[in-house]
């Protein structure tokens, strides 16, 4: 079976890049027009956006990017971001977005999100399209470094593999806020729509799945001798590719809670989300089958075509957060159950701004990827070291505000454990052992406009 | 932070222009010394008379976007400045940093965009008073005619 590979070059959520523009433009356009038309109508077009230029570095271990402990400058976002008011109550907003990080995004220019707000009441609005997915406290607001002193925020709680498809839903959405006089004010937004993945042929997705796919090589080769009447372990399969692949989420709701409380700068806030998610694939290896004839072997191909539905049972986070003067101190926990697989992490983190140009911060972040066997007793068991069971991540940040419009950070992570790490294959893990202890520096310059 | 454009005079820069030119686009204002107690005046058509602090804070904050007949507040602000930072840590009870990185986290999420600000006091005045249900705040010797004080209480 011979399949043509599918390239989707835009994303299954993104867009041409001229529709992206004439879209931008129609925005421009359509303030323009009104503000010509009177009071009673937005006059502003508002654009802002970012630049960002950032290195990584592993000591040991492939991490957010493949072949990190090589350095990579594949670490780029270039982003324009255009709001109006065409009518009272009604804003428009959306998000072009360019973005280098390894394997994904190359540059690509997709629609980060994209909608349009009616604020009926302060305590009830309504939102459609493509829109910033309420998780945590932070993700919101992830793509945007001067919202915080780290480079990266903390993996535990907002894995960067994963950044692609929980920063937006898309589908429809209710918020609001509500004062609730002395006990402070409660920010809520209830949703309810599907996920993008932006190019399932890159990135996490085909990582994940490829090294899946090279632990059922032995497997194929079982059954390409149980089809051929051979003894077992006479065929040996080598797997070679994914095509055709395809991640959606058929539906997916949830929503997000924050309590501002009567304490100046103290926030408590939860956030779930639950869904479905669905992959389909083919799984391509090679075979070799010895023979009896003038070559002493043959080669044949073997199709495995994937189609795995799982529920994504509860996405949960809970945070906490206090703002004093210059002190920010923040701690969150995370969860989530998808199919039989149960992750949790959580951190703590200090950011100080001691001057209008330096602000430091540190977070202790931890991850564990199954929360039934936060010591790796199941993995040892495997065969495999126990400090796979968990990612500890004590990380220490540094950022310049050099101008109101540029800033630059640097950054290092003591990790211990290496959960977190690029995907491999069972017996790569095996052959190769990851190291336990290990850092990651990285730096990153950001202008924005 | 952000780029304000007209009624779309300046709509025609390009896209490959904005993000590569983006260092050339921000300067710095001209902003006023105070000179006096800080000031919260309104244009007249606004009924209250008084405005309590907590009211004060979630209209500069955003989260409140009408009066209370349901007409728009629009809300206006000092660009910088001692009136300014005043205002900020008194009012709203933040650092002017904290104020910035909130909206800027408004403007990054498509959430809202920051009050229309301006770098002069009297030009700020005379926005709130030919601008209906316009809130704002000067140093006590730059109020004028044409706008009404409210009393923060």
């Amino acid at each position: 079976m011979h399949r043509i590979r599918r390239r989707n070059h835009w994303g299954s959520a993104g867009h041409p890049l001229a529709v992206c523009i004439c879209g931008l433009w129609a925005l421009v356009f359509a303030a323009g027009v009104c503000g010509a038309t009177g009071d009673s109508f937005g006059k502003d077009v508002y654009l802002s956006g970012f630049v960002s230029q950032g290195y990584l570095n592993t000591s040991d271990n492939d991490f957010l990017v493949p072949r990190s402990v090589n350095g990579t400058a594949e670490f780029f976002d270039a982003a324009l971001i255009v709001s109006a008011n065409p009518l009272d109550r009604l804003r428009v907003g959306m998000q072009l977005l360019a973005r280098n990080f390894g394997d994904t995004g190359n540059d690509r220019v997709i629609v980060d999100w994209a909608y349009g707000d009616y604020r009926w009441r302060d305590v009830l609005g309504f939102r459609a399209g493509k829109v910033k997915m309420p998780y945590g406290l932070y993700n919101e607001g992830r793509d945007v470094d001067a919202l915080r002193t780290a480079v990266f925020l903390p993996q535990s709680v907002y894995p960067e593999k994963l950044r692609d498809f929980v920063l937006a839903y898309q589908g429809a959405g209710a918020y609001g806020s509500l004062e609730l006089g002395a006990v402070g004010e409660l920010d809520y937004h209830g949703y309810g729509g599907t996920l993008s993945v932006p190019d399932p042929a890159q990135g996490f997705w085909s990582d994940l799945y490829s090294a899946q796919a090279k632990d059922f090589e032995a497997e194929v080769g079982r059954q390409v001798d149980r089809d051929q009447g051979l003894p077992e372990g006479t065929s040996a399969a080598t797997f070679q590719e994914i095509t055709s692949p395809n991640v959606s989420f058929p539906w997916i709701w949830g929503g997000g809670l924050i309590w501002n409380t009567p304490l100046s700068g103290l926030r408590v806030g939860s956030t779930f989300m639950n869904g479905r998610f669905h992959y389909r694939s083919t799984l391509r290896y090679s075979v070799e089958i010895p023979t009896t004839g003038e070559l002493n072997y043959q080669v044949v191909p073997y199709n495995i075509d994937v189609d795995q539905t799982q529920n994504i049972d509860n996405f949960f986070t809970a945070s906490l957060e206090y703002t004093l003067d210059d002190l920010q101190l923040a701690a969150e926990y995370h969860s989530s159950k998808v199919g039989a697989d149960e992750t949790d992490g959580w951190y703590a983190q200090a950011n100080y701004r001691f001057t209008d140009l330096i602000s430091l911060g540190t977070y202790y972040a931890v991850a564990y990827g199954d929360k039934n066997d936060r010591h790796g007793d199941a993995l040892e068991s495997g065969g495999l070291p126990r400090y796979y069971a968990w990612q500890k991540d004590l990380t220490a940040s540094a950022r310049l505000d050099l101008k109101s419009f540029w800033l630059l950070k640097v950054e290092y992570h003591f990790i211990d454990g290496v959960n977190l790490t690029e995907p491999r294959s069972l017996s790569e893990l095996l052959a190769e052992p990851l190291e336990r202890h290990w850092g990651m520096f990285t730096a990153k310059t950001t202008f924005l406009f | 932070m952000r780029r304000r454009l007209g009624s779309g005079g300046a709509a025609a820069t390009s896209l490959g222009v904005l993000l590569i030119g983006v260092a050339l686009i921000f300067t710095g204002s001209g902003v006023q010394a105070a000179s006096g107690e800080i000031v919260v005046i309104a244009n007249p058509d606004v009924t209250l008379d008084d405005i309590a602090p907590k009211f004060l804070e979630r209209i500069y904050l955003g989260k409140r976007t009408r009066w209370d007949d349901d007409r728009t507040i629009v809300p206006v602000m000092l660009k910088a400045g001692p009136t300014h930072e005043e205002f900020v840590e008194t009012y709203l009870e933040r650092s002017v940093h904290r104020f910035v990185t909130y909206w800027r986290q408004l403007v990054f999420t498509g959430k809202g965009v920051p009050p229309k600000s301006f770098g002069d006091e009297q030009a700020l005045v005379a926005y709130v008073a030919g601008t209906a249900g316009a809130i704002g705040y000067v140093s006590e010797g730059n109020v004028a005619a044409g706008v009404k004080i409210l009393r923060v209480r």
